[in-house]
């Protein structure tokens, strides 16, 4: 069934309300697979690889990208991306901060400013970051230190928890 | 007409002053013969042209070999004249036949025997072109006006006498040429060679520069893609009424690559033009000093910042940070803005690209974005600082590439002129040197001969 707002004349454009965001209770409609690309600026992981179902921690909340998912735009925080392929393995990937964008045609553009497989981390070399970075939060000297101090924590934080 | 008659003619047309000499008279008949239609030359009785310069030539060629005094040639002349076989009037072209038979360089005689005056010149060209259009091809002007072939290798002692002779043939001439010396060859020599040195050692480095930056490229791209995949998708655009516009160029700090920054400021320049012209208000942003250098005699008032240190290292994702953090802070609220780069799309070749990006509140204010779900003002905001991020970051990969591509082909061709010239030089050098070895042998041998 066509939506209606495709059978108005191009004249009519301007007119016609703004195309409206999936509802709730809408059926997806569209390709079923997803076109997922998972990049850091110097490393690619997939790109437009065809995978069952994606897990990324953002700013607002954890939530899991299957195919067909409604577009959004997120911010990432540090935390683990599992990438579930396929044939069902899952794949762990500890990622610092980037983006992640679900497009109308099902494709995920998820960037990464710096992504470390789980083998490349160590849970001994995590803790001290983190007592380290404590430390520096507490002896911050103005609001700039003190943000820049917040962000490591946040950051060693989840490594730790990534890594226990 | 006789020659007595156009004799006449001349010294009255130049007046009293010149005594109409050969070559005045070789250049009127010449002048005659060119001017006047052949089916015309005997009706006006100038048909005796040919004739006339063949008499000429006749007398003169049994002359001596090299430049011989007037008053000399004519006693000579005299005393060969029944030699001179029957003519009749014919026809030119006929005229012409005999006269091209006629031995070698029986026409340069005609102006060799007079002072080197202008019109002699004239005459000599023009009974040359006219008459042996081959003595050309063989020996050029060069040879034309030195009376030897242009293009003659010295393999006798006689090169010595007969390049002095040449020089001083020029002289008289009005042209100045001096023969370089062994020391101003080996000095040019030696700095051609200095220079294709350093262009040699500069293309290994751009080569193994390009090697990487090519291998950084590769992710980059499609990280860049991925980048920039909502704006195509969502098919944000601009609307009209937006003002403020602001241009990246990404560029380099280093010369030496071919056009790699004037193409990037060409395009800048017509943008700004057409942009102007739509009204709206432009600024630009240099990332690289060479881009300034470039722009800044013509359009330094629409520079809002440049960056600096560019291009000596790979850039990393914190020079596209540092960039994008300046751009966000400068204080200027753009729209809309693009980045212009060089897109790198093989070795040999490259393509100035322009992508755009957009401000906040044009993002926010498009109306496919509302497509898009659960978006805050706060992700917004983080998310559109770090598309930029990540825009600069992709045009500053592709840049690098090109212009370590450019920088690679650029070297080469110099390095291959530099060789090209010294090959010559070393071929000059050659010659001079044998010709400075002869010359003393010859010093050397004729004060021998005068002491003996």
């Amino acid at each position: 069934m066509l939506p209606a707002r495709l059978l108005l004349r191009p004249a009519a454009r301007a007119l016609r309300p703004p195309p409206r965001a999936r509802g709730y209770a809408e059926a997806a409609a569209g390709p079923v697979q997803m076109a997922f690309t998972f990049a850091s600026p110097t490393q690619v992981f997939y790109n437009g690889a065809n995978v069952k179902q994606v897990d990324v921690p953002t700013l607002t909340g954890s939530f899991g990208i299957l195919a067909a998912h409604v577009p959004t735009l997120q911010v990432l925080r540090p935390g683990i991306v599992t990438v579930y392929a396929e044939d069902g393995t899952a794949s762990k990937y500890f990622v610092s901060s980037g983006s992640v964008t679900v497009n109308a045609d099902s494709s995920v553009q998820l960037l990464a400013e710096e992504v470390a497989s789980m083998d490349m981390l160590d849970l001994a070399a995590a803790k001290s970051n983190l007592e380290k970075a404590l430390s520096e939060l507490t002896a911050a000297p103005d609001e700039v230190a003190k943000a820049e101090a917040q962000i490591r924590v946040e950051a060693n934080e989840a490594l730790v928890k990534a890594l226990e | 007409m006789k020659p007595g008659r156009i004799r006449m003619l001349i010294c009255i047309f130049l007046g009293n002053q010149t005594r109409p000499g050969r070559a005045h008279l070789v250049a009127t008949l010449l002048l005659a013969h060119l001017a006047v239609p052949a089916q015309l030359l005997k009706p006006l009785g100038l048909d005796a042209v040919g004739d006339g310069l063949r008499a000429e030539e006749i007398r003169l060629a049994h002359g001596a070999a090299g430049c011989p005094a007037p008053s000399r040639l004519r006693r000579k002349r005299k005393a060969v004249a029944p030699e001179a076989p029957p003519r009749a009037p014919g026809s030119t072209s006929s005229h012409a036949q005999r006269l091209r038979g006629a031995g070698t360089l029986t026409f340069s005689r005609v102006a060799a025997a007079a002072p080197r005056s202008s019109v002699a010149m004239f005459a000599r060209g023009a009974a040359v072109l006219l008459y042996r259009p081959q003595w050309l091809d063989t020996h050029g002007w060069d040879g034309f006006i030195r009376d030897e072939p242009a293009r003659k290798v010295p393999s006798s002692p006689t090169f010595l006498t007969v390049s002095n002779s040449r020089i001083s043939a020029i002289s008289r001439w009005g042209q100045v040429r001096n023969m370089a010396t062994l020391k101003d060859i080996t000095r040019r020599l030696k700095s051609i060679r200095n220079i294709q040195k350093i262009t040699k050692s500069m293309k290994m480095v751009a080569a193994a520069k390009y090697a990487r930056a090519e291998r950084e490229l590769k992710p980059a791209r499609v990280y860049g893609v991925g980048a920039l995949a909502l704006y195509e998708k969502a098919e944000i655009k601009a609307s009209e009424d937006k003002k403020k516009h602001l241009i990246v160029g990404v560029s380099s700090d280093r010369g030496l690559c071919g056009a790699i920054h004037t193409s990037v400021a060409k395009t800048i320049k017509s943008e700004i033009t057409a942009l102007s012209d739509k009204g709206k208000e432009v600024m630009v942003v240099g990332v690289g000093d060479k881009l300034r250098g470039l722009l800044q005699r013509t359009h330094s008032q629409h520079f809002l910042v440049t960056f600096k240190e560019v291009g000596r290292k790979p850039p990393s994702f914190g020079d596209a940070s540092v960039i994008a953090l300046e751009l966000l802070n400068s204080g200027y609220e753009f729209d809309e803005g693009s980045i212009i780069y060089n897109r790198f799309r093989s070795v040999i070749s490259y393509r100035t690209d322009e992508k755009p990006f957009f401000s906040l509140d044009t993002v926010a204010g498009s109306e496919n974005i509302s497509i898009y779900d659960d978006i805050d003002a706060d992700v917004l905001r983080n998310y559109q600082e770090y598309a930029l991020a990540n825009i600069l970051f992709y045009s500053l990969k592709e840049s690098t590439t090109s212009e370590q591509s450019a920088r690679m082909t650029a070297m080469d061709n110099a390095s291959k002129n530099a060789s090209e010239m010294i090959d010559k030089l070393t071929l000059t050098f050659n010659r001079t040197r044998q010709a400075v070895i002869t010359k003393e042998l010859i010093e050397i041998i004729s004060g021998a001969a005068a002491l003996a």
